[in-house]
């Protein structure tokens, strides 16, 4: 639990810096993504996750749909946007999602298979 | 206003206690109930919504601060795809850019409002990502979180069995094609059926959002 708590302190901390530096250098990129990078950077250069960080992450990705909720919510403000075209909705979510899953399984069977041949 | 904070966060506990107890089913994501109940509950008392957004505000910070965490299951899952990491590469590529484009198509052909055909954008990155980027395209944040949910859970719901009634039944490919198109939600599906197909869509799920999020912003126009 405080382990957690401290991990994700760390993460927060590395989110400012990854602001900070989003702003000073006028990066055309969100300061997240940065912080991303760089914490991806770190692991891949260290070769292994400290616990730290591990329980942190595990412990943000947990609430992850808990932290949705109020963007979720705030759709109410928006509802002549979605009403406007209920059909493009409905179709971006069904039939482009499922064009989105044939289309990744098919072409990693396409390749792989094509290798071991 | 603590009472709003409190009140999600209590929503949330009950909604993830029903997601436990049903074996993580995807009808039973603990997004669903707390959203439902809010919704609900603005929508009929007329109540004042801005309050509920001003005491929630920190949630955004988790948020963000989520979206750095994500570098620990990219760096874990690399283990399980790199073996065919040209093959796992383009086909999260190309599964991304097919949803998309087919996200927008019918948008632009039906002529949707401008705000909403980029809020689709994002469709299949997860929702901090997708709240973290769809603004500098000039989407909506919000419209984008519950596109994004949605097509998750569809994904999660629909995706396994059409790809098994496809021929599809090696677990790499179907937690690809559960990461890349369903991002979050349809990885917590993979990881719920095998460790492998988990991986393989952590993997999907996080290379996918970060390569729209950087290339989004950069391709729009």
């Amino acid at each position: 639990m405080v382990r957690s708590l401290v991990g994700v302190f760390i993460l927060v901390a590395l989110l400012y810096g990854a602001t900070f530096v989003v702003r000073a250098l006028a990066l055309p990129l969100p300061a997240p993504i940065l912080g991303l990078l760089v914490l991806t950077a770190f692991l891949v250069l260290r070769r292994g996750v400290p616990p730290i960080i591990e329980a942190g992450s595990r412990a943000l990705i947990r609430i992850f749909p808990l932290l949705f909720v109020p963007p979720i919510v705030a759709l109410l403000a928006h509802k002549a946007l979605v009403l406007s075209a209920p059909l493009v909705l409905l179709l971006a979510v069904s039939v482009s999602t499922i064009i989105g899953l044939l289309v990744t399984a098919f072409l990693y069977r396409a390749l792989a298979r094509g290798k071991e041949a | 206003m603590i009472i709003w904070p409190a009140l999600t966060i209590a929503l949330f506990l009950i909604a993830d206690r029903l997601y436990e107890r049903l074996g993580h089913r995807a009808y039973a994501h603990p997004i669903l109930l707390p959203s439902v109940v809010l919704i609900g509950w603005f929508s009929l008392m007329d109540a004042d919504l801005s309050a509920y957004q001003a005491a929630t505000n920190g949630f955004g910070l988790l948020l963000a601060a989520a979206v750095v965490g994500l570098a620990v299951p990219l760096y874990r899952s690399w283990g399980a795809v790199k073996a065919n990491k040209r093959a796992v590469l383009a086909a999260v590529a190309g599964g991304s850019v097919a949803g998309v484009l087919s996200a927008l198509a019918p948008a632009v052909i039906l002529h949707a409002p401008p705000e909403l055909v980029a809020s689709l954008g994002t469709k299949s990155i997860t929702t901090p990502l997708a709240v973290t980027v769809v603004g500098s395209i000039g989407g909506v944040p919000s419209v984008a979180a519950a596109v994004v949910v949605v097509t998750g859970l569809f994904a999660a719901l629909v995706g396994p069995w059409l790809l098994r009634a496809f021929g599809v039944d090696d677990d790499v490919a179907t937690g690809l094609a559960l990461g890349t198109a369903g991002h979050a939600i349809g990885t917590a599906e993979a990881v719920r059926r095998s460790d492998t197909m988990g991986a393989a869509a952590a993997f999907a799920m996080t290379v996918n959002g970060l390569a729209t999020a950087v290339l989004l912003p950069l391709v729009w126009g």
